[in-house]
């Protein structure tokens, strides 16, 4: 069907200039400004070239604390979230009784503002007046009390909250992909006498392969832009504490922090690009790694 | 048909697991609400204890006193333009993109496509400098401007999935029947795509309703804080005077309008959670 120029033009206009002048632009500008040393608030902007990357490179916090949460996200968090998000639908397809019910109660969290969430997990965590001590003291361990949020746990008890808050999102995608999966192919693995353990590797994965893929790269994805539960946790009133800082946190942190004003716009804008790089990166080598063994049905 | 259903350690195992995780969650927040409807002497005399005569002062003093009412107002003046903004821009570039030939549809496709993989971290000091210069600081206006363009690549691929949904004669019938193509798009695609704006429309407005980073960056005045923002800066004021009560109410308030969302419309939020997963 033809249709003219001026209608092609005046639909896709007033998307693409918000698009270009308000996304494309500025992350263009982004690669120019991270060459640049620079506070953000004169216009003496001075040219460093690839100096940012590489006082950032150079850096051992960066790499000991930073880069190692943001994988430790990724990796540890990943494992937890989709083994539960596993664990979880599996039960659910086995009909259980209220599964409607369950299925809304697994999946709020991750619709919840994680503002709310970092609170929410401050008060179970809460020395002194949380839900899990109070629970340890009820069961007559409360000679324990453990500080949940001490510098060198702080990194696992977010992390904690962070896979409750976003395994229903798991939950439901890989759960409506293994709906799909044809009953027959599993009923046929029954007969054979295979194991659901079997079943589950040997059958359903190959099957939801592709989605599976799509997921894992999204999580990863979005592991390196968390952003909203690690910088609320500190509870507005400092800066992200180390268990805290991932690539996302901590070049905020250096460009706006609000406690501790750093103001490093060109050094935190190299970050974003790093933070760019990855997620290419991250991207390319699921995508190649994963290509041979999808199957199709 | 049923398989034989075998009764191993395993089942039992993972069904524990299940039951765990939703008592886990369900008692969580029946002991915020509940804790939001305590004094502070009561709260931290015994945290396991149900509330005496239920104080709903406790919301009236975090709605007004701490401007919860400010913020939610904000939040509503923001999000509520933005996702109709972003569909309304939206839905006609999608359906471009996805039915009608012409030259430069590949290029314009891909580069909407870098949006869905780009951090907006990366934009995130550009950005602000972009609109400090257009004088789009601590405005909602410009919130709006910028939760709109961020959101376009999702939208407009959520949608393109829909529209490329549609059979083709849909569009020839209509031509035969003298209907220009202006008048198809809007009397008869549009309305076909319903689920999918919907779907769109949902998802943004969780997604925007939830959104932290930009706020945080784009606002800095209290009087302009969304939702957010103000339970943030609420956090940090009310734990060091120690109003724990008023915390829990500010809590159950920003997440009650999420929970009765999801209950009228969890059907096309799965339906177009499931459409992005598997269309990507």
């Amino acid at each position: 069907m033809k249709r003219s120029k001026s209608m092609i033009i005046t639909f896709l206009a007033p998307c693409l200039i918000l698009y270009f002048l308000l996304f494309l632009y500025p992350a263009v500008r982004a690669f120019y400004v991270s060459l640049f040393k620079w506070n953000g608030f004169t216009s003496d902007m001075k040219f460093v070239g690839l100096g940012n990357f590489r006082e950032l490179f150079a850096d051992r916090h960066f790499w000991s604390v930073v880069m190692a949460n943001s994988f430790g996200i990724i990796v540890f968090g990943g494992l937890m979230t989709f083994t539960i998000a596993f664990f979880l639908s599996g039960m659910i397809a086995s009909n259980p009784r209220g599964k409607k019910f369950m299925q809304g109660l697994i999946y709020i969290p991750s619709i919840i503002n994680p503002v709310a969430v970092a609170i929410l997990w401050s008060f179970i965590y809460n020395q002194q007046y949380g839900l899990l001590n109070g629970f340890l003291r009820i069961i007559g361990l409360g000679h324990i009390q453990p500080t949940w949020t001490a510098p060198d746990t702080l990194f696992w008890a977010i992390l904690v909250a962070m896979v409750w808050m976003y395994s229903g999102f798991y939950f439901v995608i890989l759960s409506s992909a293994l709906e799909r999966v044809p009953k027959d192919q599993i009923e046929s693995a029954h007969l054979e006498g295979a194991s659901e353990f079997r079943i589950f590797f040997q059958v359903k994965i190959p099957l939801i392969w592709d989605v599976l893929t799509t997921t894992i790269i999204y999580w990863c994805i979005m592991a390196v832009k968390e952003f909203s539960l690690l910088y609320a946790w500190g509870g507005g009133v400092d800066v992200p504490q180390e268990g805290a800082r991932n690539l996302a946190t901590y070049m905020y942190m250096t460009a706006f922090g609000r406690r501790v004003t750093i103001y490093r716009m060109g050094y935190s804008t190299a970050m974003g690009v790093v933070m760019l790089l990855l997620v290419v990166l991250i991207y390319l080598i699921i995508t190649r790694v994963t290509k041979k063994e999808s199957v199709q049905y | 048909m049923m398989t034989v259903k075998k009764i191993n350690l395993w089942s039992i195992l993972s069904k524990c697991f299940l039951y765990f995780w939703c008592v886990f969650s369900i008692f969580v927040f029946l002991w915020v609400i509940n804790s939001s409807l305590k004094t502070n002497r009561e709260f931290f005399g015994n945290i396991w204890g149900i509330f005496q005569t239920p104080q709903f002062e406790n919301y009236g003093k975090v709605w007004n006193n701490y401007r919860m009412g400010t913020y939610f107002m904000n939040s509503v003046i923001v999000v509520v333009p933005s996702v109709l903004g972003l569909l309304a821009v939206s839905a006609p570039a999608a359906y471009i993109l996805a039915r009608v030939d012409f030259k430069l549809k590949k290029t314009l496709t891909r580069l909407v496509s870098f949006g869905l993989g780009i951090p907006y971290q990366l934009l995130l000091v550009p950005l602000f400098f972009l609109l400090f210069d257009l004088k789009l600081i601590n405005s909602l206006t410009g919130l709006v401007l910028v939760y709109v363009a961020l959101s376009i690549p999702f939208t407009v691929f959520l949608l393109i999935s829909y529209f490329a949904s549609l059979p083709k004669s849909l569009e020839e019938a209509a031509e035969i029947d003298g209907c220009g193509p202006g008048r198809t798009f809007f009397q008869i695609m549009l309305p076909l795509a319903g689920n999918g704006l919907v779907a769109a429309g949902v998802l943004n407005f969780v997604g925007l309703w939830n959104e932290f980073l930009l706020a945080l960056t784009l606002l800095s005045k209290d009087s302009k804080y969304t939702l957010s923002m103000g339970l943030y800066a609420l956090q940090g004021s009310l734990q060091y005077t120690g109003d724990w009560v008023a915390l829990f109410a500010a809590f159950t308030m920003v997440v009650i309008p999420t929970f009765i969302l999801f209950i009228l419309l969890s059907r096309a939020i799965v339906a177009g959670m499931t459409m992005g997963a598997v269309k990507e």
